[in-house]
């Protein structure tokens, strides 16, 4: 009897119709058929000769010849037990051996406005709304926290490692002085800090770039309506100014599908014209009407690496690290995700109470329909439609046009 | 270029190898092995290649070659440089702060007092060990308790604003702490006024002075209470004695089970079980499945170094351990294997010692820069208080290396001494040992007067004893994948914090 067996670093994945193999060392996610899923399955419990007699003799020799040759696994004439390489030992340390909390995000929303009526449109998700200054409700209210009280919660947060903030800016015209103040605060909290904004491009005048010219390294994210036609003529104009300026831009073009035209690779052309970093937004309104996302093929699934498939085992990539303020002073991971805290209990009071990791342990693998997909250690999202999907399977449709089901890409 | 690994087989006979840097087996099909050996002989891939393809298919011998090459690129694996090992240079001071300074403290154990009403044989802390302290009437005062734990709260003070979920623990230890009652009611309700973060009592005792009131207090303050019973009364009361040599076994057990009725929910309650070559291990087995008691914290041999404990046993009492140890650990196997339930006592016996070696360090797990090698504590992680407020890196460590005292805290100079002096004598041939991952050697494992040492032969044995560790569990892991799933939780859980 002989008995095939994946090297260490390669990981087979099964999904509900398909598996893949992760191969960490080159980062690389190998989509296998359904038969090669089925015989890889098989293999993992029995023989090769048994596995002929239960598949196509022809079609098992050529799957074990190719992963062989592509050093992907060898042959033994035992049964031996195989184990993949973990890069730490498989528990984390908690209570008496905590390590020191690093956060990876401050996100702080600021004055929300909402200039492109995403709010009246009643979306359901703002998807990857992080990147934006979109608010993160309907911005009725106006008892918007006051930056004093802010600022003195950044103060006590002195002897935490937060290594990035951004603000999330809508009103940033009429308080410039404020916004000041809050990122001379987290600086002076947290000196090795990086700083960044997100505000409209119509928030930016030659007066505000004069100020902003003055706060030393800051990144200034724009998040503009890709919707709009005569757009890009204002960004064009936006993005010279800052550049002249010195301020590195990043750009966040918001879709909120309003038509279904892609717009997508006029902005993205745009962006690769003036060497801009480009991140989206989406606005998500149903998942009955299929306004899909611009991306949901093939692309999705990432480089996987050892760190990055062992992390998503555990984590939610894109929530990790992160702890967000609203304009009203709740604390949550994310902006737009569920708030647990609040400012009034404080910052300290939230992370003791380990409210913190209920988002960032969310990985992928308990979401809904990903949780039966080969991809879902190597594909990434927003978090808040894998909540969705778990109540509403068919929401993930408008995201990811992947049925693990049926093992097809339904584009 | 040299192989940094270690091969073993299981029982059937199947061969693998131990990875060192990655802590990761690999089965071996002897192309694996031959590709690791030839490519430390600095043989060129085409040369390698020639060779195996004679007795291998060739595709075999080429894709072994590949993961190979690229396992030794980007995880450092199977063969190193040897010229690129480091030494471990003197420790400063400023390193031992940096260390404190990222929450490294998370336990103090008061001695609260150097007496016991015990005379148990194998007393760590009588004449039966050189170096360490004898029984005294000495016991710690509630000043002194105060100000260590006063010390020891400014510092988590300070650290929960790094480590908002910071715990921490207070260990009431002796001598019998049970003889100083009324101080462990006085400290508990000064920690539950002042605690900066939540803290868990633990306490170590013989048991006998187990009564309803002490009970009581027990389950109030939820104190995480290791009661010590060597199993069997005839295990037992050969070496766990009270004064004039009457042995204990009945007390103890009666107040144990006492507890156990008063309390049927409180779980925060266990067995400590010690044993030297002379226990009846079956007996023991026996005894603790036909009694309902409290789940086994952990077994411990009777320790050897700086003593002539086992000096008194012969040729035979090795002889008949032995063997009831190899049928003991056949049993244990067979039972992991088709995953049949598995008494406490057994399961404990082997599967603690095993644990070291299944959950062992990988490449990417941090350690201290300060003790590099093996897996002792960092001084400081602990804090002993002796009864007169002087501090230990450890409990069991002997009196010879203390870092301090209540009134003027944690001496780092003295803890950088006992630092260096360690990695000077103990670890400094252990960047060559395949051995490291998982070497339980630390500061109280070899400490002897005002210096320490390997005790003889230690790692030529350790180093066998883990690949006869990695064979027991290959063997069990070929028949059931599972067999370790649940003992990766409970690991998880001891460090955690369930107060
Ligand atoms: S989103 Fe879910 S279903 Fe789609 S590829 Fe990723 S893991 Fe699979
Ligand atoms: S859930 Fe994740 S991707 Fe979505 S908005 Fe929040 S942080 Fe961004
Ligand atoms: S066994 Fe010896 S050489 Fe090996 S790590 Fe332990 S102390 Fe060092």
């Amino acid at each position: 009897m002989s008995h095939f067996r994946l090297f260490p670093d390669v990981i087979l994945i099964e999904g509900s119709c398909k598996g893949a193999l992760y191969f960490l060392t080159e980062g690389r996610v190998i989509q296998l058929g359904e038969l090669e899923s089925r015989i890889m399955s098989q293999l993992r419990i029995a023989s090769i000769e048994s596995a002929c007699n239960d598949f196509d003799q022809i079609a098992v020799n050529k799957l074990i010849q190719s992963l062989v040759e592509d050093a992907l696994g060898t042959i033994y004439s035992e049964d031996v037990y195989s184990e993949s390489y973990i890069p730490n030992m498989p528990f984390e340390l908690r209570g008496y051996l905590e390590p020191i909390l690093i956060i990876e995000e401050l996100s702080i929303e600021l004055y929300p406005t909402d200039p492109y009526k995403i709010w009246t449109t009643n979306p359901k998700v703002v998807f990857q709304g992080c990147n934006s200054c979109i608010p993160t409700e309907n911005p009725v209210k106006k008892d918007f926290l006051d930056t004093e009280r802010l600022c003195s919660e950044i103060q006590s947060t002195a002897e935490l490692e937060i290594k990035n903030a951004t603000l999330h800016i809508g009103d940033l015209r009429n308080h410039e002085n404020d916004i000041v103040s809050v990122i001379e605060i987290l600086r002076k909290a947290h000196p090795e800090i990086d700083v960044g904004i997100t505000t409209y491009p119509e928030e930016i005048s030659d007066k505000t770039i004069s100020l902003l010219k003055k706060i030393p390294n800051l990144q200034v994210t724009i998040s503009f309506n890709a919707e709009v036609v005569e757009i890009l003529s204002v960004l064009t104009q936006t993005c010279n100014s800052l550049s002249n300026a010195g301020i590195p831009v990043t750009l966040d073009a918001i879709f909120p599908h309003q038509d279904d035209v892609n717009r997508y690779s006029v902005v993205k052309d745009f962006a690769t014209n003036f060497g801009y970093q480009l991140r989206t937004t989406e606005i998500i309104h149903s998942s009955t009407e299929y306004i899909y996302s611009i991306d949901r093929g093939k692309s999705r699934i990432e480089k996987t690496d050892s760190d990055a498939f062992y992390a998503k085992q555990r984590y939610s990539i894109c929530q990790y690290g992160k702890l967000a303020i609203n304009a009203y002073g709740e604390i949550g991971c994310c902006l737009f995700g569920k708030k647990t805290g609040s400012l009034e209990r404080g910052i300290y009071d939230w992370l003791s109470n380990n409210e913190h990791r209920k988002g960032w342990e969310s990985p992928k693998r308990c979401a809904g329909v990903c949780e039966s997909c080969e991809n879902r250690f190597a594909c990434v999202d927003c978090a808040l439609i894998e909540q969705i999907s778990k109540t509403e399977p068919d929401f993930l449709k408008t995201i990811c046009a992947y049925n693990p089901f049926s093992g097809i890409w339904e584009m | 270029m040299r192989p940094f690994v270690e091969s073993f087989e299981t029982r059937d006979k199947h061969k693998y190898i131990y990875d060192v840097e990655t802590g990761t087996v690999v089965p071996d099909n002897d192309v694996l092995s031959l590709v690791i050996k030839k490519i430390g002989e600095d043989k060129k891939d085409p040369e390698i290649s020639n060779e195996l393809n004679r007795d291998f298919p060739k595709t075999i011998v080429e894709a072994t070659l590949k993961f190979v090459r690229r396992w030794q690129a980007a995880y450092g694996g199977f063969l190193r440089n040897t010229s690129v090992l480091g030494h471990s240079h003197a420790v400063s001071e400023a390193a031992v702060y940096q260390e404190y300074d990222m929450g490294a403290t998370y336990l103090m154990v008061l001695n609260l007092t150097e007496n016991c009403n015990f005379r148990c044989k194998y007393c760590y802390l009588s004449e039966e060990y050189r170096f360490t302290r004898n029984r005294t009437e000495s016991k710690m005062n509630f000043e002194t308790a105060k100000e260590a734990i006063d010390r020891y709260f400014s510092y988590l003070e300070r650290i929960k604003k790094k480590i908002p979920n910071k715990k921490a623990g207070i260990t009431f230890y002796g001598g019998e702490p049970l003889l100083e009652f009324p101080l462990i009611k006085m400290i508990v309700n000064y920690c539950r006024e002042k605690e900066p973060v939540p803290i868990v009592f633990n306490m170590t005792s013989n048991g006998y002075l187990l009564n309803d009131e002490i009970s009581k207090f027990i389950v109030q303050n939820n104190i995480h209470l290791a009661i010590s019973l060597d199993g069997s009364k005839a295990n037992h009361d050969r070496n766990r004695v009270m004064p004039h040599g009457i042995g204990s076994f009945e007390t103890v057990l009666k107040n144990i089970r006492k507890f156990m009725q008063a309390y049927p929910d409180y779980h925060d309650i266990g067995i400590i079980s010690v044993f030297d070559v002379r226990t009846d291990l079956r007996e023991n087995v026996r005894f603790f499945e036909e009694n309902k008691l409290p789940r086994i914290f952990f077994i411990s041999e009777v320790a050897s170094s700086n003593t002539d404990y086992y000096d008194r046993f012969s040729r035979e009492d090795f002889d008949k351990y032995n063997q009831t140890y190899e049928e003991l650990l056949e049993e244990y196997i067979r039972a992991k294997q088709s995953g049949e339930r598995i008494s406490n006592y057994l399961e404990m016996f082997f599967e603690a010692p095993l644990s070291m070696t299944i959950i062992r360090l990988r490449a990417k797990d941090a350690k201290s820069k300060l003790v590099p090698y093996t897996n002792t504590c960092v001084p400081g992680m602990k804090i002993s208080v002796r009864a007169d407020g002087t501090y230990d890196i450890c409990e069991r460590i002997n009196a010879t290396f203390p870092v301090g005292d209540v009134e003027h805290g944690i001496n780092t100079k003295a803890v950088c001494e006992v630092i260096d002096e360690y990695n000077k004598a103990v670890t400094k041939d252990c960047k060559n040992c395949t051995a490291v991952k998982n070497c339980p050697l630390c500061f109280a494992y070899t400490n002897g007067d005002r210096c320490f040492s390997i005790p003889d032969n230690f790692c030529k044995r350790w180093r066998k004893q883990q690949l006869m560790k990695l064979s027991a569990i290959y063997t069990i892991l070929e028949k059931n994948s599972h067999a370790f799933d649940l003992l990766q939780n409970s690991l998880e859980n001891s460090f955690a914090f369930n107060a």
